[in-house]
């Protein structure tokens, strides 16, 4: 070859700016030469003659060279910016489609300002009314600012009921009145003053009244045990019981009088509600549909981040007046004793009817409870035992009832749980799972199954980029340090080269990916990433490998292929005789993931139960880093000629050759995939309808516990309707 | 019988066109085809081929690949085989065309053929 280098040389100078090209025509030129010198030498000639002929033949050098810069001029200037685009655009707009996809899903995972947390498109459309009841809802307000936003509603509507029961609802919460300690006058002054608003406001409503009365006892009296007097209570067993009744300190007896006439006023009113569950409901009909994840989530916690007075007060009032009733008793005072035992019964069933979750239906129950076993003494103390046996019955019931309520509370449906998502999973923990709920979990599984395949994409483009970048850096530092003759070529695969690396290496492993995933629904998107995080790992990682591995061996192949053909020299392609035995530890492999992935589909590799926290599905995990581990040796015995020390500039000018593929790889991955992943979870996110697990205001209507609820309903209706005889008599 | 370096080079595109029409070739190939078919008569010169080649891959008529060359000609060397394009055969029909109505008229004239 060595023969023709000076007159290619010389016929090639001028395309010296295109180094791909000059290359590319030189070796054409010198099989030109090779050929014809042959012939010459077939002819008869010598070496030295046939080669002479043949430059002779090829014409004048000085001509030829001047023909050839013209015929490729209009082609070096076009490649000379599709070069400089690759190298300035490429690289970029690839980090800008990260960037973009990162964005979309850094919401998820970042805190939110207080500015940021209601987006503006959420108060479209939106009244000014409508707008102060949305924006006073951030969960991020805290402590006077939550205040001051609720009272500026209030202020701004003061005839509406829901917005002054939440502004009392957050001065409770954040301690501007709280029952925590006893109160002075002033502050009991202050306190009663803005009830007394409340109730003006919100008349039907015994709240007030109630809340009024705990305050007032707080201030007049001390409850403790009393360790002389119990009542009986049968468990579910058959055992006895033996309970302490509470006794009574009265300090100032004139508020406490005060306390029982709140307390009575209370008990004719139709309601007793704190107005929270209103609240949350008014929020929640204002939000528009999510149009993703994240959307939904923090909705969902303005949704229910409302305050909810602390119950504790009426506790203690129903304890306050059940020892009192104890003290009436044994004064003599049979009607008024019994009156305020039924009272307490009044008031948990008040409390109990308007229950819109689990909390105040357990309060009432448990106040009903001290109320049953207090009426045990009181009708002891009147000499009524048959009543007091009834009252004792009726207790133990109620005990029985509600311990075996609640101890299935704990049973949660692990074929339910397996549903539910990782969101629910967790929020359904702490609820527990009501039994009898029942919800939809389809919507938000799917939206976070496209949140993990989004995120899965991006740690996948940014692996792909960081690869990119490393071999552009690489190859950035043997453009300086390099000898101009060894300096890396930017070579250009052809755009067929590209169509099919894209076609095979993106194109076709997404698409069997996601025809597996969302269209044979092989890969069991019925269950929530919570019960699948493993498998769904392992579906990941194959997939980015296979994408990785046809990207690479595509692109090494192509750039080896025109390396070769402008006559650089090369690493020798594997065989396959060569690559045998790794194809067998890869075809065990993929046989592996095969049969766990089947084996999973069928049953019997399915996990016994979701158990995101201890990542039970090891096997998943496991046969993923396997895959993994198998694809790094792959690269590195695939790739080990390229060490050759023959080969540097082959290497080098792969480096440099395979950045603007991965790079416009990225992009088009990024932004179709991207699209359509994102499109996925909006449209799931749309789909959702209302909440599951941390359905507060539909808690008891979902769940068993509604029948709770119906009792107290019933008692309730009942009890009131007695008092309107009573009164009427 | 030498033709003029003018009509040599207005008849290169036609001919590289019609060259490929039915089988890829590579330039030393077409220079031989070229000179067996002619007798000699249209001798190029070699080097002249190739400018007209990259024009014409560069303007879409033909395309160019890389491959190995028969064993039995040149083993382990490589050879770049052109093929003619969709847009080739167009502009090697219009070629033809024009070099019909060019014939006719020329022979009109210097032949005293019909007006």
């Amino acid at each position: 070859m060595k023969t023709w280098d000076k007159l290619v040389d010389l016929l090639t100078d001028r395309l010296r700016v295109d180094p791909e090209l000059r290359l590319d025509v030189a070796e054409e030129l010198r099989a030109h030469l090779e050929d014809s010198a042959a012939e010459f030498r077939q002819a008869g000639q010598s070496d030295e003659e046939a080669v002479a002929s043949a430059a002779k033949a090829l014409g004048d050098p000085q001509q030829l060279a001047d023909e050839l810069w013209q015929a490729n001029r209009r082609r070096i200037r076009i490649r000379g910016v599709l070069r400089w685009g690759s190298r300035v655009a490429l690289v970029p707009g690839a980090i800008l489609v990260i960037l973009i996809l990162m964005m979309g899903l850094v919401e998820i995972f970042m805190p939110v300002n207080k500015e940021g947390y209601i987006s503006a498109s959420w108060l479209e459309g939106l009244s000014e009314e409508q707008r102060f009841v949305l924006e006073s809802g951030s969960p991020l307000m805290l402590g006077t600012e939550a205040i001051e936003a609720a009272k500026s509603i209030t202020d701004r509507w003061p005839n509406n009921p829901v917005y002054y029961g939440n502004y009392v609802a957050q001065m409770y919460t954040w301690g501007e009145i709280s029952f925590d300690e006893q109160p002075n006058v002033d502050r009991l002054k202050k306190i009663l003053a803005v009830l007394d608003k409340g109730e003006r406001i919100d008349p039907d409503n015994a709240f007030y009244n109630f809340t009024k009365a705990a305050w007032l006892v707080l201030a007049s009296s001390d409850v403790s045990k009393d360790t002389t007097r119990t009542y009986d209570m049968v468990n579910q067993e058959g055992k006895l019981h033996q309970i302490s009744c509470w006794k009574i300190e009265i300090h100032d007896l004139d508020l406490f009088k005060r306390a029982l006439a709140e307390f009575k006023v209370g008990l004719g009113k139709g309601e007793f509600t704190t107005r929270a569950a209103d609240m949350i409901e008014l929020r929640g009909r204002l939000l528009p549909e999510p149009r993703g994840l994240q959307d939904y989530m923090r909705q969902q916690t303005l949704a229910v981040v409302v305050a909810i007075p602390p119950l504790g007060g009426y506790k203690k009032l129903a304890r306050s007046v059940l020892a009192h009733a104890i003290d009436l008793a044994v004064a003599g005072q049979h009607e008024e004793s019994v009156d305020l035992v039924d009272g307490v019964e009044l008031m948990a069933a008040k409390l109990g009817s308007r229950a819109r979750d689990i909390v105040d239906l357990l309060l009432a129950h448990s106040i009903r409870l001290e109320g049953l076993g207090h009426a045990q003494c009181v009708y002891k103390e009147m000499g009524l035992l048959d009543q007091a046996q009834f009252a004792q019955e009726v207790y133990s019931q109620a005990v029985t009832q509600i311990r075996k309520v609640i101890s299935s509370r704990a049973l949660i449906d692990e074929n339910q749980l397996r549903h539910a998502g990782v969101f629910d999973h967790f929020v359904g923990l702490i609820t527990r799972f009501p039994p009898g709920y029942t919800v939809d979990f389809e919507p938000r599984r799917t939206a976070e199954q496209f949140v993990a395949a989004e995120i899965g994409l991006l740690l996948s483009l940014c692996l792909l980029v960081l690869l990119a970048l490393l071999l552009g850096g690489l190859a950035l530092v043997s453009l300086i340090i390099q000898r101009p003759g060894n300096k890396p070529i930017l070579l250009f695969v052809g755009w067929s080269g590209i169509g099919k690396i894209c076609l095979l290496a993106i194109v076709v492993p997404v698409a069997v990916y996601a025809l597996y995933a969302y269209v044979l629904t092989a890969s069991d998107r019925v269950y929530g990433l919570n019960y699948t995080a493993g498998k769904t790992l392992l579906e990941f990682v194959v997939t980015l490998g296979a994408i990785c591995v046809l990207l690479l061996g595509l692109g090494y192949s192509a750039v080896r292929r025109r390396a070769e053909e402008i006559g650089l020299v090369v690493p020798p392609a594997l065989r396959l005789r060569d690559r045998r035995w790794i194809a067998c530890v890869g075809a065990l492999i993929a046989l592996a993931v095969v049969v766990y992935l089947v084996g999973w589909w069928a049953g019997p590799f399915k996990p016994k139960g979701p158990r995101l926290r201890q990542f039970d599905s090891i096997h998943g995990a496991f046969l993923a880093i396997a895959v993994v581990a198998f694809l790094l040796f792959w690269g590195l015995r695939e790739f080990a000629g390229l060490y050759w020390r023959k080969c540097d500039h082959f290497r080098r000018t792969l480096y440099r050759s395979l950045v603007p593929i991965i790079a416009a790889a990225v992009i088009v991955v990024g932004i179709f995939c991207g699209w359509a992943l994102a499109r996925g979870e909006s449209s799931a996110a749309k789909r959702i309808t209302g909440s599951s697990a941390m359905d507060f205001c539909n808690e008891l209507e979902r769940s068993d516990f509604r029948l709770f609820r119906e009792n107290f309903i019933a008692q309730h209706t009942e009890m009131m309707n007695r008092q309107e005889l009573g009164t009427r008599d | 019988m030498d033709f003029s370096k003018d009509l040599i080079r207005g008849s290169i595109v036609p001919i590289v066109l019609a060259l490929l029409k039915d089988r890829p070739m590579y330039g030393y190939e077409m220079v031989k085809v070229v000179n067996a078919r002619t007798g000699g008569r249209l001798e190029w010169k070699e080097g002249t081929l190739y400018p007209t080649l990259h024009r014409l891959q560069a303007g879409g008529f033909i395309s160019a690949r890389w491959a190995d060359a028969p064993a039995d000609e040149a083993p382990g060397r490589k050879r770049k085989y052109y093929s003619i394009a969709r847009k080739g055969r167009t502009e090697l029909a219009r070629r033809r065309e024009e070099w019909r109505q060019f014939d006719l008229a020329v022979n009109a004239i210097m032949l005293g053929g019909a007006t």
